[in-house]
């Protein structure tokens, strides 16, 4: 993975309180396995992955297969050190865990973090309720989750780093997302005669309403 | 905006130890790799891509113009604390820092954990504490199952444990018992080698100097191929009970940086990693080749000697204190020939692979462990769940120095708001593997407690008139989680959590254990 022959490099990251299980998610995201033992990142780590994306065109046919190289940053629990990372990533993986209540609650604190530390207003985050393996300890329902996600508008996906439950699902779909918001960048940035088309809500317009499907570029 | 102002001055990292950031600093270098990687590729696209809507998207320009609207300053968030910590790592570059400096600007205790949940402190507050045997602490008027209990405690053998007189002295307070327990020897996991990541652990503890560091890292920036040998001989005077280290030179080592190496070249006789323990040479600037001829001196008996092993470590010195590991030879003193004092050459080694457990054990303690929900006795008895942990010996408890020493041992149950919980035996002495055969109880528990806290045993020997700790266990479950906070004392091994679980599953049962006492239990603060 040591050579530049991709066609995009993508940078993901992990956030969510400590325990909910960022680096288990990744790492079965990457290698396809888990470790029970609970080892606490220290400030900031990430993995690397090499895909194949094929986009699906209007009529339904695949598009050009492009060569991916991820990044995927795993953070710490703790705020502090880990907000400065957010401003690195195209893309966001927000993690809680469904026996834990605290740290579903505090979804809405990482989602504000993002809002302020992210490259954009509203950058493309999917909402992952992970260790949905451990039914009888679910302290949180399915149907408040799916609430909340629909309130930001972010896709939802109960997931298993433990059994690899939507691990996959979740990265594809947010790597589908961002793929997207940079093609509608292709589509809508030049005009021929070089003036920028701007489109979508502008960095001042900070109403939660804003239109997330169009990309502000 | 406050968030965009702070994010064009450096960051304030005083809250991550030396490791931490050397941890932290691996990660960014990697970074810094595929950045450049990715750098070149942009190169040639720019070159070959003829769409510029194209381009923008394949560079990654369309994310950093994106960006740049947002944050003033377009430094990335790697870059910005990269700069942090190295601006930091500059400014401590005294590497010999004692060990109570290092708390300065230390990590505090993140604020919503520090008080715990109100139900744990209430718990904890009301409960009696019980010192079966102790010869201190009140003893509840509570029935049978207690006296049995405290009849083990008579069970201790005759042979040579005068400590029974009653010498108890208060080893200081609680503040300086923590500081203590970090001064324990405490290593960090080798570098992995791993491409894809290097997570730190946080068993590792806070406490290692950078200097200690470099005992089991492998050199932070950087892997140099080590090559070469060098010429040292030992020689042992009597009179002055004193281990002369001869290092006249070295040849042929490895270069650090560009063709170029400012080689020195530092001891220490193991098992002792402290600072007392560590000599250097002065730095030859500007040589693969350099002549020492000096002589580094240990004060050591020479009963002690054959214990011990002379670990000779070659590095570079960087100017920002990122010292490269440049090779080194470990001879066993129980096997040196002492009759040959003559200058002897040894290819240098890499980096022996630690196997982190076997130089983190300090010993092993012995003892069991139960759990007596509330009623189980029944007649409504005991009136709350309480915890028995009978702590029976140690076997071959490890000090730096070597050899038999004055111990005992104490307990604490965490979360620990009240701070009450400290219990401890009674000091065993002249001995490597004491018979404590003390029991403490606590009580005031649920059941559904248990999965929140850890029974934490510390073992200590008394130098002088200070008590230092050599390590400890800690049972828990090992979530890393205490009541929904995260918390670092939940850092227990797969055993320690085995023991712990088999007595929650087996409640009033005696579970019996034999557990390593490590000395990576991870820093608290109350």
């Amino acid at each position: 993975m040591s050579d530049g022959d991709y066609d995009y490099l993508i940078k993901f990251l992990a956030l969510g309180d400590s325990g909910v299980g960022k680096t288990s998610f990744l790492y079965q995201y990457t290698d396809n396995n888990f470790n029970s033992k609970f080892i606490t990142t220290v400030g900031i780590d990430f993995r690397e992955k090499r895909v194949v994306y094929k986009s699906t065109n209007p009529d339904g046919s695949s598009g050009r297969a492009q060569k991916i190289h991820m990044q995927l940053w795993d953070t710490a629990g703790q705020e502090s050190l880990t907000t400065a990372f957010f401003r690195d990533a195209m893309g966001f993986l927000l993690l809680f865990d469904l026996t834990n209540e605290q740290s579903f609650l505090n979804v809405r604190n990482w989602m504000s973090q993002l809002q302020i530390h992210a490259y954009c207003e509203s950058p493309d985050v999917i909402l992952c309720g992970n260790k949905c393996d451990l039914s009888d300890q679910r302290a949180v329902r399915e149907e408040e989750a799916r609430e909340l996600a629909e309130k930001y508008g972010v896709p939802y996906f109960e997931t298993s780093a433990a059994n690899g439950q939507n691990v996959n699902q979740a990265v594809d779909v947010l790597l589908d997302l961002i793929m997207k918001r940079m093609e509608r960048c292709v589509d809508k940035s030049w005009i021929p005669d070089g003036t920028v088309r701007v489109n979508g809500p502008t960095s001042t317009d900070l109403s939660e309403g804003s239109d997330r499907s169009k990309c502000a570029c | 905006m406050m968030e965009e102002k702070r994010a064009d001055s450096s960051l304030d990292l005083s809250h991550l130890t030396e490791e931490e950031q050397s941890t932290i600093l691996q990660v960014l270098e990697r970074d810094l790799d595929l950045r450049h990687l990715d750098e070149g590729r942009v190169r040639v696209l720019e070159e070959t891509e003829r769409d510029p809507a194209r381009l923008r998207i394949l560079s990654g320009a369309w994310f950093s113009e994106e960006y740049s609207k947002r944050h003033r300053d377009r430094t990335s968030g790697s870059t910005l604390v990269h700069a942090s910590i190295r601006h930091r790592k500059t400014k401590n570059r005294v590497t010999d820092v004692p060990l109570p400096g290092l708390f300065i600007g230390e990590r505090a205790e993140s604020p919503h954990s520090s008080s715990g949940s109100p139900e744990v402190e209430r718990r904890l507050k009301d409960s009696k504490e019980e010192e079966s045997g102790g010869s201190e602490g009140s003893f509840k008027p509570v029935p049978t199952p207690r006296t049995h209990i405290s009849g083990a405690q008579g069970l201790q053998h005759e042979n040579g444990l005068s400590s029974s007189k009653g010498i108890e002295e208060d080893f200081g307070s609680r503040n300086g018992d923590t500081e203590s327990l970090s001064s324990g020897q405490t290593e960090q996991e080798p570098a992995s080698l791993k491409s894809s990541s290097s997570t730190g652990s946080l068993h590792s503890a806070y406490t290692l100097s950078g200097s200690m560091m470099s005992l089991f890292s492998s050199g932070d920036f950087g892997m140099v191929e080590v090559r070469g040998r060098i010429q040292f001989s030992l020689v042992y005077d009597t009179q002055k009970e004193e281990l002369q280290v001869k290092v006249y030179r070295c040849e042929e080592i490895a270069s650090a940086r560009k063709d170029r190496s400012d080689p020195y070249v530092k001891t220490y006789l193991l098992p002792d990693k402290s600072s007392r323990s560590k000599k250097k040479t002065s730095v030859k600037k500007k040589t693969l080749n350099p002549v020492y001829d000096q002589t580094l001196r240990y004060k050591v008996r020479i009963g002690e000697l054959r214990s011990r092993t002379l670990n000779l470590s070659v590095w570079h010195a960087d100017p920002l204190g990122r010292n490269v590991f440049l090779g080194e030879v470990e001879v066993s003193l129980g096997l040196w020939d002492w009759t040959c004092s003559q200058p002897l050459w040894q290819d240098l080694q890499p980096r022996i692979n630690l196997n982190p457990d076997s130089i983190s054990s300090r010993g092993l303690i012995l003892l069991s462990i139960k759990f007596v929900p509330d009623g189980f006795e029944g007649g409504g008895l005991p009136l709350t769940g309480e915890l028995h942990i009978w702590l029976r010996e140690a076997q071959g408890l490890l000090a730096n120095r070597g050899g038999a020493m004055d111990s005992f041992v104490r307990s604490y149950i965490l979360p620990d708001a009240s701070r009450q919980s400290g219990q401890k035996t009674r000091l065993v002495k002249r001995s490597i593997s004491p018979t404590f055969n003390h029991t403490m109880v606590y009580d005031g528990f649920h059941s559904s407690d248990l999965r929140e806290a850890c029974a934490e045993l510390t073992v200590w020997h008394r130098e002088g008139l200070k008590p230092h700790v050599l390590g400890g266990i800690r049972l828990s479950c090992g979530t890393g989680q205490s009541y929904g906070e995260p918390v670092s004392w939940m850092d227990s091994t797969e055993e320690e959590v085995a023991v712990w679980t088999s007595m929650i599953e087996n409640p009033n049962n005696w579970v019996d254990a034999t557990l390593s006492i490590r000395t990576n239990l991870a820093q608290r603060f109350e």
